[in-house]
C-alpha cells in the first residue's frame, strides 16, 4: 500500500478524532465526536465550573466535581438512554442523569458481556 | 525506509539477537532457567503448562512455544525437556528449524539428572551464543516488520491521545510496507462493528465472531464481564464500560482496512493491518502477537506500566502528562503533550514511529533495560 492509497482509505473513513490545538482550545474538557452527549474531563472540574461544548461553545455548568479522564453529562439524560462517547453506545443511563452531573459505574450499565 | 537489522535465513528480519531457551513443559521451566543464567545473553521463557492438555488448548501451547523459537528476533533455540511431559521436544524443534536457525535439545531424564542437564545446556548455550554473534545487523526493509499493537492499565487519556497517536505510527508503517497486528479481542467488545466495516464481509464477520464468542466465554462464566472489565484500573481512570474501553483501544489500529484475522499466535500470511484473537490479559496478549512474529510491540498505558517481553521490545507510550512524570523509569514516548501542551496527534504518531525504528536499529526500551522477561500462554481448555 502506498501513501495515497492510505490517503484515500483515511479520506474515506470517519475517524474525527479532535486535533491537539482543538483539545487546548478547550481548556478544561473535550468532547470526542459530535455525536457525544458527554465531554471528557482534561483536569478535574469543580461543582460550578462551566464547561464549553461544540462549535457555539454552549455552556454547561458541572454540578459536582467531575475527576480528571471522567465524564460529565451535557445534556439530561432519561433512564435507559444510550450514552454518547467517540460517537457511539457506550452504556445505557440506569438513572436519569442531569446535565453537569458526573457520568460513571453508579449511573451507566454496560450492555455487553451480561448475564 | 530502511532500517539496520539481522537478515535470518528464510528472510526474516530480526531486531534483536537473541539465543532462547524454551522448556517444552512447567518440569522442564526451571532447568531452562538456570541454563539461561549461565549464558549472559540467553534469555529463557519459563512457564505452567506443556502437559495434561488436549486438543486446540495443546496445539495452541506448542503454536506459542514454537513461534517465539521461529521469530527472526532469536538467533538460535535451545529445547529443554523433561522427558515424559505432553509436549514432545521435537514438535518444537522441528517447526523452528523449519526458519534454517540451530536448534539444540537437552532431556532432563535422558541426560541422568537435572544437574547434568544444566551443565550440559550451558555448554551448548556458550556454542549457541558464539555462533550468534557472529551475525551482524545489515541494511533491512522496514517493510519486513511486524508491529504489535498493545494497550494496558488504560485510562481516558488513552483513548483519547495515546491509542490515536499509535494509530498515526500504524498507519505510517503499513505505507512503508509493514505489518501491524491489533489484539486483546475483549477490547473490541462494542466496537467490534467499526473495525468490521473496514474489512471484506467475510473478514468482518470473522470479527463478529470471535468477539461473540469472548463475550460467550465470559458468560458460560455465570458472571458478567465488567467485574473484570474495564479492570479496577480503568474505572478509576474514568473507564465505564468494556464498550468505552474498545472504542478507546481500535484507534491504536489508525484507519487502514482489516486484511485479516487469525488466531492466537498464528503467523499472518499476508501483510498490512492483522487482527488477532487473543485475551486483554497484557502479557498473554503480547505473547501472543510476538508468537505470530511481531519483532516490536508499541503498549499505550494510561496508569503506567512495567511489562516488557522476553524477546521483543515492548515500546511504552502514555497520554497522560501525569503519568509519564509519575512513572517515568516505566515509559519510553510521552503522548501527554497532546492534552497538556496541545501538540498535535500526528506530530506524536510521527515521533513514535521515528522510535519504533530508533528500536529496531538497536535502542534498548525502558523495558529491556529494565531486564523485563514476561511470557504467558493463552489456555483455551481446562488442564487434565
Amino acid at each position: 500500500m502506498n501513501l495515497s492509497e492510505l490517503q484515500m482509505i483515511v479520506a474515506d473513513l470517519d475517524l474525527s478524532m479532535p486535533s491537539g490545538q482543538d483539545l487546548k482550545a478547550r481548556g478544561n474538557s473535550v468532547r470526542l465526536s459530535p455525536k457525544d452527549n458527554v465531554v471528557t474531563a482534561l483536569r478535574e472540574l469543580r461543582p460550578g465550573e462551566q464547561v464549553k461544548v461544540g462549535p457555539d461553545l454552549q455552556e454547561v455548568t458541572a454540578v459536582e466535581l467531575i475527576p480528571f479522564g471522567h465524564k460529565m453529562a451535557i445534556v439530561t439524560l432519561p433512564t435507559g438512554s444510550d450514552v454518547i462517547k467517540y460517537g457511539d453506545c457506550i452504556g445505557v443511563a440506569s438513572q436519569p442523569i442531569a446535565a453537569g452531573a458526573h457520568v460513571h459505574i453508579h449511573n451507566v450499565n454496560s450492555r455487553r458481556a451480561r448475564v | 525506509m530502511k532500517i539496520q537489522a539481522y537478515r535470518r535465513a528464510n528472510g526474516g528480519v530480526g531486531i534483536r539477537n537473541h539465543v532462547l531457551v524454551i522448556p517444552a513443559s512447567v518440569c522442564a521451566s526451571h532447568a531452562a532457567c538456570r541454563m539461561a543464567e549461565g549464558v549472559p545473553g540467553a534469555v529463557a521463557i519459563p512457564h505452567e503448562n506443556g502437559c495434561c492438555q488436549v486438543g486446540r488448548d495443546h496445539e495452541q501451547t506448542v503454536r506459542t512455544l514454537a513461534g517465539f523459537g521461529r521469530n527472526p528476533n532469536v538467533a538460535a533455540v535451545l529445547v529443554v525437556s523433561l522427558g515424559c511431559e505432553g509436549i514432545h521436544f521435537d514438535q518444537l524443534q522441528s517447526r523452528i528449524e523449519a526458519t534454517g536457525k540451530p536448534v539444540a535439545h537437552v532431556g532432563i531424564q535422558a541426560s541422568g539428572g537435572e544437574t547434568v542437564a544444566i551443565h550440559a545446556g550451558i555448554r551448548i548455550l556458550t556454542d549457541l551464543k558464539r555462533q550468534a554473534d557472529t551475525q551482524s545487523r545489515v541494511e533491512c526493509d522496514l517493510a519486513g516488520i511486524i508491529l504489535g499493537l498493545e494497550c494496558g492499565g488504560s485510562d481516558a487519556t488513552s483513548g483519547i491521545a495515546a491509542n490515536p497517536a499509535i494509530g498515526v505510527a500504524s498507519d505510517l508503517l503499513l505505507a512503508a510496507g509493514g505489518t501491524s497486528i491489533l489484539s486483546e479481542t475483549t477490547e473490541l467488545i462494542g466496537a467490534e462493528h467499526l473495525l468490521a466495516r473496514r474489512a471484506s464481509q467475510e473478514v468482518g464477520q470473522k470479527i463478529m465472531e470471535i468477539v461473540k464468542q469472548t463475550e460467550a466465554r465470559a458468560q458460560a462464566m455465570g458472571a458478567d464481564l465488567r467485574g473484570s472489565q474495564p479492570t479496577p484500573g480503568n474505572l478509576v481512570g474514568g473507564i465505564t464500560t468494556i464498550e468505552e474501553k474498545s472504542l478507546g483501544c481500535i484507534h491504536k489500529a489508525g484507519s487502514a482496512r482489516v486484511g485479516a484475522v487469525i488466531a492466537y499466535a498464528e503467523e499472518p500470511r499476508g501483510k498490512g493491518l492483522i487482527v488477532m484473537d487473543t485475551p486483554g490479559h497484557d502479557i498473554e496478549s503480547v505473547t501472543g502477537m510476538v508468537a505470530g512474529g511481531a519483532q516490536v510491540v508499541v503498549f499505550s498505558t494510561g496508569l503506567g506500566t512495567p511489562t516488557g517481553c522476553a524477546i521483543a521490545p515492548v515500546i511504552k507510550i502514555t497520554g497522560n502528562p501525569e503519568t509519564f512524570r509519575r512513572m517515568a523509569d516505566c515509559l519510553d514516548v510521552n503522548a501527554g503533550r497532546i492534552i497538556a501542551e496541545g501538540v498535535e496527534i500526528e506530530s506524536v504518531g510521527r515521533q513514535l514511529l521515528d522510535e519504533i525504528v530508533a528500536v529496531c536499529n538497536g535502542k534498548l526500551t525502558r523495558a529491556e533495560i529494565s531486564g523485563h522477561r514476561e511470557f504467558g500462554i493463552t489456555r483455551i481448555g481446562p488442564t487434565f
